[in-house]
């Protein structure tokens, strides 16, 4: 078992940074999501097959916002994107790792499931909603945590060997530890800003 | 003369070149300025179509996704959809002469660093430009991190035309949090400068990019010369004009800055004015001066011929001159006159207008007076009704001789006060211009009489509240005026009566009578309150008076007007605590005037009259019946004029007394009718209006005199005396 801290970007605000766009002021801004950052443990792990029978896993659009905004999943899952919302959204992606664009659809319209077959990180935006930005981070490990808002984690039931433990807090902004995991035994790992 | 002129001819000259210099430079640099106002107005316009559309790119989340993901591919492909109407496709390219200057030539986008993100196949205008790339990825690290818009201009072909420049508008492109994604790049051909008032032909500009001057049809050694000029003048200002002498003439040359503020490489509007025109402008211009100039000169030259002839000529003209001068004169005497005459005549018209006025302004008083009073009146008319009735209610009271004495003494006091009353009247209605015949009076026995009738009221009065007043009268003359003695005697009362008031403390009044020059001269002197400059100049008005309740203020105005009557002045000289000085100065009496009221003095009764008195009102025809009876006259009387006209057809009479205001047929009918049938018989008007008829001047054709109301006996044996000896 490993646990520890992830020390987080301070939140951003992008109210105001970008008024010289400000065409959709009418819309009212529902803070920004919380900042987070996944942990995983990067190494050669046999692929479970029951793993991609599981329910698709969802990024929903609720308040012009992708909820969640950071969404770890593992390689080959598929995703929903449901709208919550009154107005049309339009889920789109232009990452090498998964490229898609869902179109316009409201409430009551059921896009596609999207199924994320390569590893990396897919930053995905709504292309009516300047302001709505999420990533999907699709990784080839089964071991990953999503942190809570004060960047606490905890990974249970690993193996035991040498691996390498990678905390993921943005596109740019990847911290690594290696770390050697012995059965019954928790470690401390944190993850302080470069 | 000739000098004058020649000097006033070469200043204007030099004056009129150095303006039209100033002129055509000031014009020549209004028009250049217009020419890159209208430049400028093109990018503007220009800029303002792409602004919107660069803005909606840069807004695009397509756009900025795909130019974070560094996907240049999607990057294009987005913008094409929205730039495809603003570039040309015709794929015009640089060196072509005729650009279409509405669209875009190219548009390019920077990365984040300023590289230029290639276009690949994408339709993004001059995509086969080598040197495009290099000049704009230049452009793009010049580019500061701050700036949001900029433009700049590039050259792409070697040529030395215009259409191988490019304006070029560098717009920024951030994500949501501000952070530079990259540089969206559009390029415009540049145009020609427009101005339909320019002569084109010979106006030439072009466009300065450092090193090199862009221009059409200009020589390479001119090109050379102004090229090296401009970047010369670029190192130290925006903007600035300079003489160049170049092969096709010289010119004067204007640059201005296209782009201050930026790192770009420097880019001037230059234009080119030749100074051919203006030089042949000017040289005409200088013979037109000159022409005048000459014309000028000849002008003075005839004139000062002609004034010397007129000065020469002979003296005999200046003789005739003279005599006609002297007949002019005369005229002008004569027109002098006439108009004297005319002055005179108008200011005798003003002082009757004058007259006039003064006049309506009393009897507009008249009304607030009659208020007063009937005050005054009713106040006299309390005792005479109480002893009269005490009288006749009381015959005890009637044996009592003694006692009926003093009441009727009483009576008569408060008659003859309210006759005072009514008489104030007159001292208003009775004009000062009146040509009043006046005896001769003593003015020390009247001042002697007047501080001894008063003496109860300075002496008693004063002395009942513990005060002294004295009266000194100091006489350095005796002088006689022609004058009313009464009136006279009221002024003097008045006065002395205004000086006990003025002297709440006690005090001295001194009164003075002298002889200045033809004048009496009366000073009465007080040491009293005085009065404030203010109250010095309304002190004459009627009803002004500072007594408050006690006061009628018309003490004053009457005196004022006495003094107006007889001729004489009123001086007053006051200040407040230093008391007050009245002198009144009335011309002295001719010695040949005859003191009249000796003679009416002396009248006495006369022999008995058969006299008709006429009066509606049944009082008055007992009184003036009783008065003639007493002097021995026989009366009959009247009550109505109808009824007098009848008894005087039937009996013969010596003398009608009549009532003016009477019921039926007025005193002035009566009158006539009585007239008619005897033209010689006197006839005494009675009124209670006789100042009135004097001041309105209608006194009745038919009526010898007019005797005011109530008459005493004494008046009425005098005029009766005055009508029988006049006859």
């Amino acid at each position: 078992m490993i646990e520890g801290t992830v020390q987080l970007p301070k939140p951003s605000f992008d109210r105001g940074v970008n008024q010289r766009y400000a065409a959709e002021s009418d819309i009212p801004l529902a803070p920004t999501n919380p900042p987070a950052a996944v942990v995983y443990l990067q190494g050669d792990f046999p692929v479970q097959p029951n793993q991609n029978s599981k329910a698709p896993a969802q990024i929903a659009q609720k308040n012009i916002a992708f909820a969640p905004d950071l969404l770890p999943i593992l390689v080959g899952a598929a995703v929903d994107f449901p709208n919550m919302d009154d107005t049309y959204h339009n889920v789109f992606s232009y990452s090498k790792t998964k490229r898609f664009d869902l179109g316009r659809y409201r409430k009551d319209e059921k896009p596609t499931t999207v199924v994320f077959d390569k590893p990396g990180a897919v930053t995905i935006h709504c292309e009516i909603h300047e302001r709505m930005r999420g990533t999907i981070l699709v990784l080839e490990t089964p071991y990953f945590k999503k942190t809570d808002t004060a960047g606490r984690y905890r990974l249970e039931h690993l193996p035991a060997g040498n691996y390498m433990l990678k905390a993921w807090v943005a596109g740019d902004d990847v911290r690594e530890r290696p770390v050697e995991l012995k059965a019954g035994m928790t470690l401390q790992v944190d993850f302080p800003a470069k | 003369m000739m000098l004058v002129v020649l000097a006033v001819t070469t200043a204007t000259v030099y004056l009129a070149e150095k303006n039209r210099r100033t002129n055509h430079q000031r014009a020549l640099d209004a028009q250049f300025q217009n020419q890159v106002q209208s430049f400028l107005k093109i990018q503007e316009a220009r800029s303002e179509a792409i602004t919107e559309k660069c803005r909606a790119l840069a807004h695009s989340v397509r756009l900025r996704a795909a130019l974070e993901e560094r996907d240049v591919d999607d990057v294009y492909r987005n913008a094409v959809t929205e730039f495809g109407e603003v570039v040309d496709r015709t794929g015009a390219s640089p060196g072509d002469s005729t650009p279409d200057l509405g669209r875009a030539s190219f548009f390019r986008f920077l990365d984040a660093d300023g590289g230029v993100l290639p276009p690949a196949n994408y339709p993004a205008g001059l995509t086969g430009q080598p040197s495009l790339h290099e000049a704009l990825s230049t452009m793009g690290k010049v580019l500061r991190e701050d700036e949001e818009q900029a433009v700049g201009y590039i050259a792409l072909a070697r040529g030395n035309q215009p259409s191988a420049l490019r304006e070029v508008v560098l717009t920024r492109i951030r994500d949501r949090n501000g952070k530079n994604l990259g540089t969206l790049v559009v390029g415009f051909p540049i145009g020609h400068l427009q101005d339909s008032e320019i002569d084109r032909a010979s106006i030439k500009s072009g466009i300065w990019l450092s090193p090199r001057f862009y221009i059409e049809n200009l020589g390479a050694a001119d090109r050379r010369t102004v090229a090296e000029r401009v970047a010369l003048g670029s190192r130290e200002q925006a903007a600035g004009h300079f003489l160049a002498d170049l092969e096709s003439g010289p010119h004067l040359v204007y640059y201005k800055a296209l782009d201050p503020g930026t790192k770009f490489t420097p880019a001037y509007q230059v234009c080119l004015y030749p100074l051919a025109v203006s030089i042949r402008e000017e040289q005409a211009l200088r013979w037109k001066i000159i022409a005048f100039g000459l014309f000028v000169l000849s002008c003075g030259f005839v004139a000062s011929l002609f004034i010397a002839k007129r000065l020469s000529k002979p003296v005999e003209k200046i003789v005739a001159g003279s005599v006609e001068n002297l007949t002019r004169r005369k005229q002008a005497e004569t027109d002098l006159r006439e108009t004297n005459r005319e002055l005179a005549k108008a200011l005798s018209e003003l002082k009757a207008t004058q007259q006039q006025v003064i006049q309506q302004e009393r009897l507009s008083a008249i009304g607030q007076m009659a208020s007063g009073i009937a005050h005054d009146f009713n106040n006299t008319l309390t005792p005479i009704l109480g002893f009269t009735e005490l009288l006749l209610e009381n015959d005890a009271l009637l044996e009592d001789k003694a006692e009926t004495r003093r009441c009727l003494e009483m009576l008569r006091t408060s008659a003859k006060d309210a006759a005072s009353v009514v008489s104030r009247l007159r001292e208003f209605y009775r004009p000062a211009d009146t040509d009043e015949e006046f005896p001769i009076v003593d003015l020390a026995k009247i001042v002697q009489q007047a501080v001894s009738l008063t003496e109860p009221k300075w002496r008693a009065q004063t002395q009942a509240r513990g005060l002294t007043v004295e009266v000194a009268v100091e006489l350095k003359a005796s002088p006689f005026v022609a004058g009313e003695e009464s009136a006279l005697r009221e002024v003097l009362t008045n006065l002395i009566f205004n000086a006990v008031d003025a002297m709440p403390e006690g005090g001295r009044i001194a009164l003075e009578i002298s002889i200045e020059g033809d004048d009496a001269v009366i000073h009465v002197r007080d040491r009293g309150t005085g009065m404030s400059e203010s109250v010095r100049q309304r002190c004459l008005e009627p009803f002004f008076s500072t007594k408050g309740e006690l006061g009628t203020g018309l003490g004053l105005s009457m005196v004022h007007g006495i003094v107006e009557r007889h001729r004489g002045r009123l001086e007053i000289e006051s200040a407040a605590g230093q008391g007050t000085t009245f002198t009144i100065r009335i011309p002295l009496a001719e010695s040949s005037s005859v003191p009249a009221a000796a003679i009416s003095a002396q009248a006495g009764p006369a022999s008995s009259l058969k006299v008709l008195v006429v009066d509606d009102e049944p009082s008055v025809l007992e009184v003036v019946s009783a008065y003639l009876r007493c002097d021995g006259h026989v009366v009959a009387t009247a009550a109505s004029g109808r009824e007098a006209l009848e008894k005087f057809r039937r009996n013969h009479f010596d003398l009608v007394v009549l009532d003016r205001v009477m019921p039926e047929m007025s005193g002035d009918q009566t009158a006539r009718f009585i007239r008619q049938v005897n033209q010689d018989i006197p006839v005494i008007m009675l009124t209670g209006f006789g100042a009135l008829i004097e001041v309105t001047g209608s006194q009745p054709a038919a009526v010898d005199v007019v005797l005011g109301k109530p008459v005493t006996l004494a008046d009425l044996r005098q005029t009766i005396g005055k009508l029988l000896h006049a006859a």
